[in-house]
């Protein structure tokens, strides 16, 4: 009886399950990651052809999209007890958690092919790595440790560096400055979310920093790693692929994101201080990852 | 929702295992 219960709610019809299988994927991530691939292999030196870059871009998201679902398989039980996520195909049971494993392990399993043999092994290696510290490490450490936030930023730092190997099979100082960027730029990014979804994330069991740390501690890690941020950005200028202007816009728009930062000790409500903080750095890190694809010399 | 098991790490080392050895085969073949 249970049982029929439980799988009523299901989708049969094929149009709603790979709707579900969609949402799995979390497209709005996925969409991101395309635009930082797609940079990492306009930035790297040598011709790029349009076919080979759109394989590489599709290969990635797939790769990434397996990542996103394997890890809402892991963490159904966190998503079902918070208000935001308890309505995800999962939590919702619109579909079989077999299913969403399976799926997510044969996508990943035919990105990181596609990457290897239609590109090169070591853009295929980069994805491999990105996909198993995601799953294997950020995952559970995510239910452990507030820390986990900084492990969790290296494969999302990997995608631009994918990129870049499409074209040069190899990697690079400039390649790795491009990664430095995107890696320490999630850390204030994902503290902001933290801060504004503390009581959310704490009660569905996430050792998230401002919890753990105290809001307080969040907002100094906030200014330190924006600071950091700021000095990172400048690396590009000095391993040869940051011109002037780039160096000019990441200095003005990385002290725009200290001085937000810096704000955050005089506000009043810590949760709308973060969120505007949160929404400011989508668009530093386009402005920035822009300015640098379109000057690079 | 069903109860979540607890994660089967042998499973999970496999499934990494199997997304490593995909571009080791690609360096192998390619040399």
């Amino acid at each position: 009886m249970a049982q029929a219960v439980e799988t009523a709610t299901r989708a049969r019809d094929p149009v709603r399950v790979l709707g579900a299988l969609l949402q799995l994927t979390k497209p709005g991530v996925t969409r991101m990651v395309l635009v930082t691939t797609g940079i990492g292999a306009i930035l790297a030196p040598g011709r790029v052809e349009l076919r080979r870059l759109a394989l590489t871009v599709l290969a990635t998201a797939a790769v990434v999209a397996a990542a996103n679902a394997l890890n809402m398989y892991l963490e159904r039980d966190v998503d079902a007890r918070m208000e935001r996520t308890r309505l995800r195909p999962l939590p919702s049971d619109r579909i079989a958690p077999e299913v969403a494993l399976w799926f997510g392990v044969v996508l990943a399993l035919l990105g990181i092919s596609a990457l290897t043999f239609w590109i090169n092994p070591l853009s295929g290696l980069l994805s491999a790595a990105a996909i198993s510290i995601y799953v294997l490490v950020y995952t559970p450490l995510k239910r452990v440790t507030p820390y986990a936030l900084h492990v969790g930023a290296i494969p999302g730092a990997i995608p631009p560096l994918i990129g870049w190997a499409s074209v040069t099979g190899q990697l690079s100082l400039p390649a790795l400055s491009v990664f430095a960027i995107l890696l320490v730029w999630q850390i204030p990014h994902f503290l902001a979310i933290a801060i504004f979804r503390q009581s959310e994330y704490a009660a569905a069991g996430l050792a998230v920093y401002p919890a753990v740390r105290g809001v307080p501690a969040a907002k100094r890690a906030v200014l330190v790693y924006s600071a950091l941020l700021l000095a990172v950005s400048l690396l590009p200028a000095f391993t040869g692929l940051g011109t002037p202007l780039y160096l000019g816009v990441a200095a003005v728009l990385g002290g725009v994101q200290v001085v937000i930062a810096a704000r955050g000790f005089g506000a009043a409500d810590a949760h709308r201080w973060a969120r505007a903080l949160f929404y400011a750095t989508i668009p530093y890190l386009l402005v920035v990852y822009g300015t640098l694809a379109l000057t690079a010399s | 929702m069903s109860q979540v098991p607890p994660m089967r790490w042998w499973a999970w080392g496999l499934f990494a295992a199997a997304c490593l050895a995909i571009p080791l085969l690609g360096y192998v073949l390619g040399r």
